[in-house]
């Protein structure tokens, strides 16, 4: 199969992650190498000095709670000096600091970690579950963000990708990809509404289906309030609790923070299930003052939960009633309401949403696989020829410029079906003005300083005369890649000015420059350099052994449909593996280790394979 | 096959449309050659079209058609159907008509935007509606288009060559005493049996020209005799239905500006009217005073001024030229 007709889908969720692909014309999930469908967003540096991703960090996360970094979605592509981040390092359990430009990074092994590296660790991982599955390398892959999420937050997911060694093809917003996994396959039309209540975010999107189209009619969401702000609740409760019943605060060990932030979504979400939960953490700590260790022990029933989330409950429904009157749809125009997230399952927001639309939520899908598989799916349809799905999108935010007075005039309203463009004609403020400073602004305030500066430049040399008298055309586009231009141009003398947006999402061109010449340096910088000689002796095991199949293989694989495609491709690897003999870091060694070992194993079953045939 | 692409800058889209066309022609992208030609034929009458034809609906389709077309369209022309395909300059070809469908789209799907659009258009809406033109199932479909010729020349009627001889004939007569719709209808049925007879086409436009200017003088009578009658609604409504038929009536339009006015209704409409004419029949002084006292009366000064001072150019001794020029002289 040539590598080209690859493609995966991933769902980078707050607390887990998917990993899915269209096979035979169905989507699927690709199970991890631990065997299940989810993979937890944590990413880990142990005692030892070791990488660990997925499960294996979560497992450790107690007993290393300043080594294990998880739920970074929330922080990713945002301001350090943001109040959402000042207000979201309180109860992290590992430590944050501000990086050279207002962005965040995890101090994590001696060294401080941007969060698109931090995402690019969970996406490598799944990357290497999709290539152990196809036994190959896979590199096209569509990943799926909040429909709320900004460019800034987009474009670090992105460079998450590429750091990961991912071709990203497109940033798909979960909800719609919940409903393109819905959808697909199925003789829909009508409208639908996709609630989507996950670990950090929840967003509200409403579709049109007919016919393999799926046309966003609306979306809307908060970034800021998921299942972490529900467990938030919980832990709140204990702490407050304990404090008062001991004196003692128990946020300021962390390693009690973590036990406590596990033991709540713990019972959480076995109060989906039940009616009460025991939350038992025996010595939970010992008073500075010495004396006997102290133990948290209580139980938390599903009132006490519904009573200490409701106004996060409400604030879901308020959104989606805003969203609805957006879209100009009523809860009786929908055909159908979906749920996504690991949070509907908790049946007081279930309960809530069918009060709401007065309808019983549809439960064909699985809340927390539907997203990866609609990002699948999407992957799959830009990549083939006639693909049965068309997804029409949106620009999630509004677009604008700052005008006279701290005003922002929107020119491209949100809920717009992208690619699109639009002008709109300008005058001068003021008598003699021979300059404009355009100000592009994203968001939906008519207050220019409220919404967020996307970038600005200046239409300079204009003819000095009375104000109102010189126009100036403003036109904005946004293609169908999703990149924002703004032009303006003097009506007169047509002589203009223009800029491209490029979206930070945090770090340089220069810092991702390095951070791809030096990938995986972490583990190389912990200390391990006795430990290399031993990895390199296992390798030139490797090699010899693979160089010693190779010639056996070669005609084996000559007369296969991999062809000579799958002999260039090892003896790359062969080639690389011989460099990494040579190279000191540990992580180039451990890397050509694995992509041997793989190859080992290709050969052998090939070669199996072939002895079968042969007899 | 790949690499040669011979411009994709953005800055060379200003150049004359035919170099563009050829140059276009030749470049070497991952599209058929048919493909490639309905996109330049496409992009290229995008500017002439109007939203429904942008959509290939006929005047006055409801929302829910203009829907199912633009979802259709969407199928063929959405840049994500091409996605990392070499496309070329057709790329932004692509993205261009993709956003001429959504402009139409929204347009006549959104309440507020369909009914401004009507206003501006009425003859777009006009109920009920316009004849259908035989050429938009023509070259369009062509395989529906045999279909029908096949089936109408089953049609006992139509089943000899005579019968349209017959037909013809009776239109004609029809159309010598006057009575054009009659006459329209034989020569339609006449023309989809035989649609490459071109001396049918002739006198079938002929026809419906006749028509259009007959019903258009009609309205005019109408609008005469309601304004003598002190109707000044009906006579407006009247004179603007005679100038929404017959296009080329500058006179109509611009009378039904000037009842607009002296109603003071409807001024932008009645602007708009004044504004036709105008285009019509530029050295016409009267129409130019009228288009300017409705630019002073919306509030568009500046042009107004403009319009009396063109005036002033054909014929500056004309007192309603002086006295329009000396009031907006006197506002600023």
């Amino acid at each position: 199969m040539p590598d080209r007709d690859v493609v995966i889908g991933i769902d980078l969720g707050t607390t887990n992650s998917v990993v899915a692909t269209v096979q035979g014309d169905q989507p699927m999930v690709i199970r991890n190498r631990t065997g299940q469908n989810l993979t937890p967003s944590v990413v880990a540096i142990s005692k030892n000095g070791k990488q660990l991703v997925g499960h294996l960090a979560k497992r450790q996360a107690i007993t290393n709670p300043e080594g294990t970094v998880y739920a970074t979605k929330r922080l990713i592509g945002r301001k350090f000096s943001s109040e959402q981040v000042a207000e979201a390092l309180k109860v992290l359990s590992y430590p944050v600091v501000c990086g050279e430009h207002d962005d965040i990074r995890v101090r994590l092994g001696g060294r401080d970690i941007s969060l698109p590296e931090i995402s690019a660790k969970v996406l490598g991982e799944l990357k290497l579950d999709a290539e152990e599955f196809f036994g190959h390398s896979v590199t096209k892959a569509v990943v799926t963000v909040p429909a709320y999420f900004n460019d800034g937050q987009r474009q670090a997911t992105k460079d998450a990708g590429k750091i990961a060694g991912l071709d990203v093809l497109r940033i798909l917003n979960e909800p719609t990809a919940a409903a393109l996994a819905y959808g697909f396959g199925k003789n829909i039309n009508g409208r639908i509404a996709i609630f989507d209540l996950g670990g950090g975010t929840f967003d509200i999107s409403v579709l049109e289906i007919s016919k393999g189209v799926f046309e966003v009619i609306a979306t809307g969401g908060d970034s800021y309030l998921g299942g972490e702000d529900f467990d938030h609740r919980v832990l709140e409760w204990l702490v407050f609790g304990f404090a008062k019943e001991h004196g003692v605060d128990l946020r300021k060990d962390r390693m009690a923070l973590q036990r406590l932030k596990d033991a709540a979504e713990k019972a959480k979400i076995e109060l989906s299930e039940t009616k009460s939960a025991s939350i038992n953490l025996p010595f939970i700590c010992t008073p500075s003052g010495g004396g006997a260790a102290l133990h948290l022990q209580r139980s938390l029933t599903r009132e006490k939960l519904e009573e200490l989330t409701a106004d996060l409950c409400e604030r879901t429904l308020s959104i989606t009633t805003q969203v609805l009157e957006e879209a100009k749809v009523k809860p009786s125009d929908l055909k159908e309401v979906i749920l996504v997230g690991g949070m509907t399952r908790m049946p007081r927001i279930a309960g809530e949403v069918k009060k709401f639309f007065r309808r019983e939520p549809c439960k064909s899908v699985h809340p927390e696989e539907v997203v990866g598989l609609g990002a699948a799916v999407q992957a799959h349809a830009l990549t083939s020829d006639q693909a049965p799905v068309l997804l029409l999108d949106v620009t999630p935010h509004s677009l604008g410029v700052a005008i006279a007075g701290g005003y922002a005039r929107r020119l491209i309203s949100k809920n717009t079906t992208v690619p699109t463009s639009c002008t709109e004609v300008f005058t001068t403020s003021k008598d003699q003005q021979t300059t404009v400073k355009i100000m592009v602004l994203q968001g939906e305030s008519e207050v220019a300083h409220e919404n967020e500066l996307l970038g600005e430049f200046s239409l300079t040399n204009l003819r000095p005369a009375l104000r109102g008298q010189v126009q100036v055309e403003v036109a904005f586009d946004i293609n169908s890649e999703g990149i924002v231009s703004v032009s303006a141009k003097d009506k007169e003398t047509g002589q203009e000015a223009s800029i491209i947006i490029t979206p930070s999402g945090g770090l340089t061109e220069d810092e991702m420059q390095t951070i791809m010449s030096e990938q995986d340096d972490l583990i190389a910088e912990t200390g391990e350099s006795e430990d290399t000689d031993a990895k390199k002796s296992e390798l030139s095991d490797l090699v010899g052994q693979v160089e010693e199949l190779f010639p056996r293989v070669k005609q084996v694989l000559a007369d296969s449909e991999f062809g000579m495609d799958a002999v260039k491709r090892v003896e790359k690897t062969l080639g690389t593996a011989r460099k990494a003999l040579g190279a000191k870091r540990v992580a180039t060694v451990n890397h050509s280790i694995e992509q041997l070992a793989r190859t080992l194993q290709l050969f052998k079953s090939l070669q199996q394979r072939a002895g079968i045939e042969v007899e | 096959m790949r690499g040669c692409t011979f411009w994709r800058g953005h800055s060379e889209y200003n150049i004359g449309l035919m170099a563009r066309v050829d140059q276009a022609d030749v470049e070497h992208v991952e599209l058929d050659p048919e493909k490639k030609r309905e996109i330049l034929r496409l992009e290229e009458e995008l500017g002439r079209m109007n939203h429904f034809e942008v959509l290939g609906l006929p005047p006055g389709a409801s929302p829910a058609e203009v829907k199912q077309s633009y979802y259709e369209a969407s199928l063929k022309y959405h840049p994500d159907r091409f996605y990392q395909k070499k496309l070329g300059s057709f790329g932004p070809r692509i993205e261009r008509i993709f956003k001429r469908l959504t402009e139409a789209n929204v347009v006549l799907t959104d309440p507020k935007k369909r009914s401004e659009y009507q206003r501006v258009h009425p003859e777009l809406f006009r109920v009920p509606k316009p004849m259908p033109e035989p050429e938009e199932y023509g070259p369009a479909d062509p395989l529906r288009a045999a279909e029908r010729r096949k089936r109408l020349s089953k049609h006992p009627y139509l089943s000899k060559h005579a019968g349209i001889g017959q037909l013809v004939e009776r239109a004609r007569k029809h159309r010598s005493e006057g009575d054009y719709d009659q006459a329209l209808d034989d020569l339609k049925v006449a023309s989809r049996a035989e649609p490459d007879d071109r001396d049918l086409h002739k006198l079938l436009d002929e026809t419906r020209a006749q028509q259009t200017a007959e019903r258009s003088a009609q309205e005019v009578k109408r609008a005469e005799s309601a304004e003598e009658n002190g109707d000044l609604d009906m006579a407006a409504g009247c004179y603007r239905a005679a100038a929404d038929l017959d296009r080329k009536n500058a006179s109509a339009a611009a009378n039904a500006a000037r009842v607009l006015k002296s109603l003071g209704k409807h001024l932008p409409l009645a602007r708009e009217l004044s504004e036709r004419a105008v285009a019509l029949e530029p050295r016409n002084v009267h129409y130019r005073c009228l288009l300017g006292e409705l630019l002073a009366d919306t509030g568009m000064r500046k042009q107004a001024k403009a319009q009396f001072e063109e005036a002033a150019k054909i014929n500056p001794e004309n007192p309603r030229v002086k006295n329009g020029l000396k009031k907006v002289r006197w506002l600023f």
